[in-house]
């Protein structure tokens, strides 16, 4: 693909976030609210400190991640609407293996994280094996799956010897299987030493980093080469073009399908895992409703026009909108609802851009038609 | 249409089209694949405006903006691919779109069966419209689209392809109606590329060529080579060169093979045959007489019901794909955009849809893009695929020709014991149709088994050694190529028996 054509698929997505926020600044006005004060609220309270730049980077990993899922599965020619509970059951089988089992550091956090990767993978397959043998659309078994994994979760969630009553959370993972970095050391004298003199580091430090975002990137590097680069990639990619020819020339087309659907179900579980072992208090919730990162995961990878790296990008913007908007609420009062309008704005008008493709080419034509009847 | 000029994009189809037709007179209208025939056909039925030249009707200076204006016109159309509904009848399609109703919007369909009946009768049409579209043969839903034309006043008829999916007892009625026609007064447009129907039936004819229009003549006066050298600008080779044939062993062998469709109706009812290397095998019938599941059991794409088919001696039936395809046996398929290519890939990473895993293509589950597109190059030259340097063009960008090409380079380079083509010449011009031909006889004479299947008997009669006739799910004869004519395998086609 060469530079043109990538502006051609820059263009329409640019335009859509342009607008989201131009037609998002109208509806302020009418409300009585300062759009371009407003905005200036939202960049401030992304870019103005390092600890704000710090939330924005720890709060996209979920959502780089369940966009990754739905991307790499839009990729292999499948909806992966199931993200949702994809998620959950990463979070609730991180938490079991983190909470309950003891092991050293780190290996700690290896294992709870390859268990509950691999047990939200499963999730995703069933989905995959119930489109494969008996042809039954994926996104009715994913949606369905999302409720049960819900009520499963709530269901373990309930048993005694998981739930701390007092907190109304589960048991809180282990310190071996968190995924949190310098945790203890901010608390040692040294760490409290370090930190007085240094205001980046404290900033840093205090927003509770943790290494989800690198495993993040990496989740995307791999994806990435995945896809274009090796050969199970491209039977993956070709099924998601064309899964006759692909059945045609002998590819073991019900089998990717079911590995894609492990794989995008992988990957939503890693979002869910990187969650509770990354962010304090590292428990399982009472889950009132869905948490939404799964879902959200669907319009990640829509502005992203579903590519790996573009996923990257399009999980820190809406983090980084997100963090804004709480600081804008604080600052200048304006109701942070308005992201959700946005957003909304947003995922309208990249609908409405496959129309302006068309538009576009109407005009082409019509312009040379105008210049014909002018030379005769 | 004088000075017509068409331009989509940068590709100028149309480039100076002066074309004029006589009333009650019967005008081909002749050219190869993507010569501009069909567009200027589209542009005076108001599907496209030209961008430059004038229509004229009847000396009368029009403007066509749209299909519509084109019927006010009394211009009809009958499409290459039906636009009939199936679950509809013949009455309920012809009025589809002009409803004849008797107030509050109620369909008249009494009214509408009776003028339709009447119509019908009088153009020599005969039809039963009370029946469904689904349950009649494609010659009669050809009629349907005839009349569909002729309900809304047309007096100039334009048919793409009429004779595409005719059998040639079909062909010979259909010649009658239109000869019919032209006698009351009708003007008959026909866009075709078959030479003998154009001397068969039509007045005259205008050749075109890579949109410019070359000739246009009494069509007695020419004969098909003349005419064939018109379209395509040099010398053709009439028929295809071979030498006969010299059969080895065995490669396929099929045995009462029965094959149900999805429905569980039988559709290859007990067939056997056998074809042995250095043979090519035709499958002649009309479409729908159980060719097409006869492919997909051979492919393993669809399972059997009982018997079996051996590739070399081995069985291969109700296994997988993969197995067929490593047992020797390769296949163009019948729809290229379909089955054949994944257009959005580049040509280079179609050719290797079948061998990408091997070295030096990729070590380890890593492709190697340059030795992949090295390779896609030697191939596209080897194949004469233009442009010659495709390799990373997305193949969607191809004609249909060089598409097809890519898929014979593909299909044939590794070297299979048995290859199947099914429909490989369809939409392809003469050009290209030629050179598949050759690699088709080419491919025999290296040893390999051919099994041909085609709607297009005269492929089949050009190309084959032997001939296969399915009817009704059985093969009702196999004959010689040589020993037989298209009279007797039209015959059998249909059901008849041997002369």
């Amino acid at each position: 693909m060469n530079k043109h054509d990538l502006y051609k698929k820059f263009i329409p997505i640019a335009c859509a976030l342009i607008g989201g926020f131009f037609v998002g600044g109208i509806f302020l006005a009418i409300c009585g609210y300062n759009p371009i004060s407003s905005y200036a609220a939202m960049i401030d309270g992304i870019f103005a400190r390092p600890k704000y730049i710090a939330q924005v980077i720890i709060k996209s990993t979920p959502l780089i991640l369940t966009g990754l899922s739905v991307a790499f599965a839009f990729k292999c020619g499948l909806f992966n609407i199931g993200a949702e509970g994809q998620y959950m059951i990463g979070v609730l089988v991180a938490t079991l293996v983190g909470a309950k089992l003891s092991l050293p550091p780190v290996i700690h956090f290896v294992v709870s994280l390859l268990v509950a990767v691999v047990a939200a993978g499963m999730w995703g397959a069933i989905a995959g094996f119930l489109k494969v043998k008996f042809g039954i659309n994926e996104v009715v078994t994913s949606i369905m799956l999302n409720w049960i994994a819900f009520y499963l979760y709530r269901y373990i969630f309930a048993m005694p010897w998981l739930h701390v009553k007092e907190l109304d959370a589960s048991l809180a993972i282990q310190e071996t299987g968190r995924s949190t970095i310098l945790q203890g050391f901010k608390n040692t004298a040294k760490g409290k030493a370090i930190i007085a003199d240094n205001s980046v580091f404290s900033d840093i430090l205090r927003s509770d980093p943790n290494w989800g975002f690198f495993i993040a990137i990496l989740m995307v590097i791999f994806i990435y080469y995945l896809l274009s680069k090796t050969t199970k990639g491209f039977e993956l990619r070709a099924m998601g073009i064309n899964q006759e020819t692909s059945r045609f020339v002998g590819m073991n087309v019900s089998r990717n399908m079911t590995l894609a659907m492990f794989i995008a179900g992988a990957i939503a579980g890693l979002a869910g895992v990187l969650q509770v072992t990354g962010v304090p208090p590292y428990r399982m919730n009472n889950l009132a409703g869905f948490e939404g990162y799964g879902n959200e995961g669907i319009y990640i990878a829509l502005v992203a026009n579903c590519s790996p790296i573009g996923c990257l990008f399009s999980g820190l913007f809406f983090s980084a909108i997100k963090c804004g908007s709480t600081t804008m609420q604080s600052k200048v009062g304006t109701p942070s609802e308005i992201i959700k309008i946005i957003t909304g704005l947003i995922i309208f008008f990249i609908a409405i851009s496959f129309a302006y493709k068309l538009v576009v080419a109407k005009m082409k034509q019509k312009k040379e038609c105008r210049c014909k009847d002018d030379d005769k | 249409m004088v000075d017509i000029q068409k331009n989509f994009g940068k590709n100028h189809v149309l480039k100076n089209i002066n074309f004029s037709v006589g009333k009650g007179t019967i005008h081909a209208l002749l050219g190869e694949n993507g010569a501009g025939k069909s567009t200027l056909m589209n542009i005076l039925y108001g599907i496209y405006k030209q961008d430059f030249g004038e229509i004229f009707i009847n000396g009368e200076l029009v403007e066509i903006k749209s299909p519509k204006v084109a019927i006010e016109h009394k211009i009809g159309m009958v499409h290459q691919h039906f636009m009939l509904v199936p679950t509809f009848t013949v009455a309920q399609n012809i009025m589809l779109g002009s409803e004849l109703t008797k107030g509050l919007g109620m369909v008249d369909f009494k009214k509408a069966n009776r003028e339709i009946s009447k119509l019908s009768e009088e153009y020599g049409l005969t039809i039963n419209t009370k029946k469904k579209i689904e349950d009649m043969a494609v010659g009669m839903q050809q009629r349907v689209e005839i009349l569909k034309a002729l309900y809304r006043g047309a007096e100039t008829l334009i048919l793409d392809e009429p004779t595409a999916v005719l059998t040639p007892q079909e062909i010979n009625k259909f010649m009658e109606n239109m000869r019919n026609l032209a006698r009351d007064g009708k003007t008959i447009i026909m866009i075709t590329h078959k030479l003998n129907e154009v001397k068969q039936m039509c007045d005259y004819c205008t050749v075109i060529r890579r949109g410019e229009n070359i000739i246009t003549v009494h069509t007695d006066d020419y004969n098909e080579q003349q005419l064939a050298s018109m379209m395509v600008g040099r010398e053709l080779t009439f028929g295809v060169e071979k030498k006969p044939a010299a059969p080895k062993e065995t490669k396929l062998e099929v045995q009462n093979l029965i094959v149900n469709d999805d429905r569980g109706i039988k559709r290859v009812n007990g067939v056997s045959f056998e074809i042995r290397a250095g043979e090519i095998l035709g499958v002649a019938g009309v479409d729908e007489n159980g060719q097409q599941e006869l492919v997909e059991a051979i492919t393993c794409l669809r399972k059997t019901t009982s018997g079996s088919i051996k590739i070399n001696g081995k069985e291969i039936q109700n296994t997988t794909i993969a197995n067929v395809i490593s047992s020797g046996v390769s296949t163009i398929p019948e729809d290229r955009h379909k089955s054949g290519l994944i257009m959005k890939f580049s040509v280079a990473e179609n050719m290797l849809l079948k061998n990408y895993k091997e070295r030096p293509f990729s070590k380890y589950g890593r492709m190697n893009k340059n030795k992949i597109n090295e390779f896609a190059s030697d191939l596209a030259q080897k194949f004469d695929v233009r442009p010659q340097d495709c390799a990373e063009l997305p193949v969607k960008k191809l004609s249909g020709g060089n598409q097809q090409k890519v898929i014979i380079a593909r299909e044939t380079s590794d070297n299979p014991d048995l290859l199947i083509a099914v429909q490989p010449t369809r939409g392809l011009d003469v050009g290209a149709i030629e050179y598949v031909h050759k690699i088709l006889v080419e491919q025999r004479d290296k040893g390999k088994a051919v099994l041909l299947v085609s709607l297009e008997l005269s492929e089949i009669m050009d190309v084959a050694d032997k001939i296969a006739v399915m009817y009704n799910g059985k093969i009702v004869a196999i004959v010689d190529a040589a020993a037989t004519d298209e009279d007797e395998i039209g015959m059998l086609m249909t059901g008849g028996s041997k002369k």
